[in-house]
């Protein structure tokens, strides 16, 4: 019976991945971004849908069923504030640059608007190198779900025929019909692990006599788990992890949906539905996390939410829940392969093995063989690696906030540098990669010396740090070549104008449009400072013998 | 650089994010911080206090989105114009 309801739900993704196939135009433009024709319910379904990971689903319950509701209030909640803000200033503004210049590629608008070719390749690497371990997290999390559904290690399918069905249907209706198809799908797929959720949530928690029976037990038997307030979740961790959702802002992947919107009014919709979707997805998956601690205590191995199905509920449910667990990953899954297919194309094969000059049906093939060859490698690497990537989720995402202040200044500082750019892509590419190495050793949560932030913070902090320091350090670019990258100015040209037309000398001019410029780097240095100096502080007021005697 | 102004929908904005908009901003991510419900272990309307604090934060965060994009929408970005 699962098995059946999975094959079905396979089987309908297929059909409408071709379906908006045939609507193809058959240009290159139509394969990376569809045209740029996305209107609005499909960019949001879309958009929500490729942010939603196995992670919103089984880690988010498995996190919620072990450190109780603060769940939400750091990881749902914050995405619900920063997601569509990130949307609102960045999304907007990047897919007016897109249609404007014709990017198809975030390393094409930076190679453009830093000029420089160092900062361009070095982009693409690290991009790529973090979108690998949350790939594998798709991979895997396939894998797992299936098995997990079916009976379990020993009993059910084994792990590697999730994943193989999972990549293989991916390669399937990406090659085929590229954003198109990604997009349709998706919103097929946020759909349906939207009403799945809510169709588990309603019936778990009537065989525990309603939600607030259920929520009452768990009070009784583990009380921290309905309060917020647990020694090592500070304000300090809540306040970092808002910087956790910066991420989207960086995504390769959430950039190719932008661009394929049709207009910039789309996006209204998104904006403002975000922070509902979130609710509707985190809050049964958190609760029910909650919920999993009546009947069994801690600590459970395994998904705990899979385990509630299967008691709860007959076997239809249990394969709603795997589709459902398949939609949330091959959402993203999709999304983040066609986004590494179009980079390799746009931004390494054309450039620098045809100097620009490549015919699109040409990118469209090469585009395609690589989608075949990332598959095949996130396939092979996921059965081969042992080590659990779970944990490497936040860290993937905690580089990608590391690079959201080079974004936000290609965007609105005019006066940020190719060499500002480029220290801070190398001050979170090092910071990242010695905290990743430094976690290893401490068991838990990593926080920076304990204190409760985040290691995201230390990144975020560096990197606008360098930003600033490496801009301000060299000459400004060419104005006159940077203003194609900024809305036109209209109200402030007309300022200038009329204070020349005055009579307002040069240098004064030129001290009001360079003031202007500073003040946000000003912004950004203290902003870089506060944050890096409350840890320090807190580190330096650490009690030695309570921290020896906690080892 | 365009030579003539486009035309424009509603009275033309000073900046393009007015100022109010980073005040909404800031008392959202006050808001967001929940200093003041951490130890409360009540359940009201079948969840617990702060769990709905946040779920609360998150229908009334979709009102402060409606604002920004209705009040506060940069109008080059619907200019669709040739450049």
């Amino acid at each position: 019976m699962i098995l059946t309801v999975i094959v079905l739900y396979l089987a309908v993704v297929l059909s409408v991945g071709l379906l908006a196939h045939r609507r193809s135009r058959g240009t290159g433009e139509d394969f990376y971004v569809a045209s740029r024709s996305i209107g609005p319910f499909i960019l949001l379904m879309t958009l929500f849908g490729t942010n939603m990971t196995a992670f919103s689903i089984l880690g988010a319950s498995g996190e919620a069923y072990r450190e109780g509701v603060l769940v939400y209030a750091l990881m749902g909640s914050s995405s619900a504030l920063i997601v569509p803000l990130v949307f609102y200033f960045v999304g907007t503004r990047m897919w007016w640059l897109g249609k404007r210049h014709g990017y198809l590629t975030q390393v094409q608008f930076f190679r453009d608007r830093y000029g420089s070719e160092a900062l361009a390749v070095g982009l693409f690497a690290v991009l790529v190198i973090l979108l690998l371990p949350y790939v594998l997290i798709g991979v895997k999390g396939g894998g797992d779900a299936l098995a997990a559904v079916t009976g379990g290690p020993g009993v059910g399918l084994p792990s590697w025929v999730g994943s193989l069905a999972v990549c293989s249907v991916i390669f399937i209706y990406v090659t085929f019909g590229g954003m198109r198809s990604t997009a349709w799908v998706n919103t097929f797929q946020t759909t349906v692990f939207m009403v799945v959720g809510a169709v588990a949530f309603l019936v778990i928690t009537r065989s525990y006599g309603g939600l607030a029976e259920a929520m009452e037990q768990v009070r009784r038997s583990v009380p921290q788990l309905v309060m917020v307030g647990q020694d090592r979740h500070t304000l300090l961790t809540m306040a970092s992890y808002l910087l956790v959702p910066l991420s989207v802002g960086v995504f390769p992947h959430i950039f190719s949906h932008w661009l394929s919107a049709d207009h910039a009014k789309s996006f209204k919709t998104t904006i403002v539905l975000y922070p509902l979707c979130i609710v509707v997805v985190w809050v049964p998956s958190v609760a029910l996390g909650v919920i999993g601690n009546i009947d069994h205590p801690q600590p459970f191995a395994g998904p705990i939410l899979v385990q509630l199905i299967l008691e709860n509920s007959g076997g239809v449910l249990a394969g709603l829940l795997a589709a459902g667990i398949f939609a949330a990953i091959m959402s993203s899954l999709d999304s983040q392969t066609l986004a590494v297919g179009t980079m390799f194309t746009q931004d390494i094969v054309r450039p620098y093995a045809f100097g620009g000059e490549l015919p699109e049906q040409k990118q469209v093939l090469y585009s395609r063989i690589f989608i075949v060859l990332f598959l095949a490698a996130a396939f092979v690497i996921s059965q081969i690696t042992t080590r659990s990537i779970f944990s490497l989720g936040v860290w993937s995402l905690s580089g990608y906030a590391g690079l959201f202040p080079l974004v936000v200044a290609a965007l609105y500082w005019r006066r940020s540098s190719a060499t500002g750019a480029l220290a801070a892509l190398v001050t979170t590419a090092v910071l990242w990669t010695v905290l990743l190495v430094r976690s290893q050793s401490v068991e838990g949560v990593y926080t920076i010396a304990g204190s409760g932030v985040m290691p995201v913070v230390l990144i975020v902090a560096g990197s606008v740090t360098a930003l600033v320091i490496g801009s301000l350090a060299r000459p400004a670019l060419d104005p006159a070549a940077v203003e194609r990258f900024f809305p036109p100015a209209g109200r402030k040209s007309r300022e200038i104008g009329l204070r020349m037309a005055l009579g307002a000398p040069k240098a004064g001019i030129s001290k009001l449009v360079l003031g202007q410029g500073l003040r946000p780097a000003g912004w950004g240095l203290a902003m870089g400072f506060v944050l890096a100096y409350l840890p320090a502080r807190r580190a330096s007021r650490i009690d030695p013998v309570a921290a020896l005697r906690a080892e | 650089m365009p030579t003539h102004d486009p035309p424009r929908p509603s009275p033309p904005s000073p900046r393009t994010y007015p100022r109010w908009t980073i005040a909404l901003i800031a008392m959202a991510l006050i808001l967001h911080l929940n200093y003041w419900l951490w130890d409360h272990d009540g359940i009201v309307m079948g969840l617990p206090v702060n769990f709905l604090y946040h779920v609360l934060l998150s229908l009334l965060l979709s009102g402060v989105m409606l604002l920004l994009v209705r009040r506060a929408w940069p109008a080059y970005l619907d200019d669709e114009g040739p450049e």
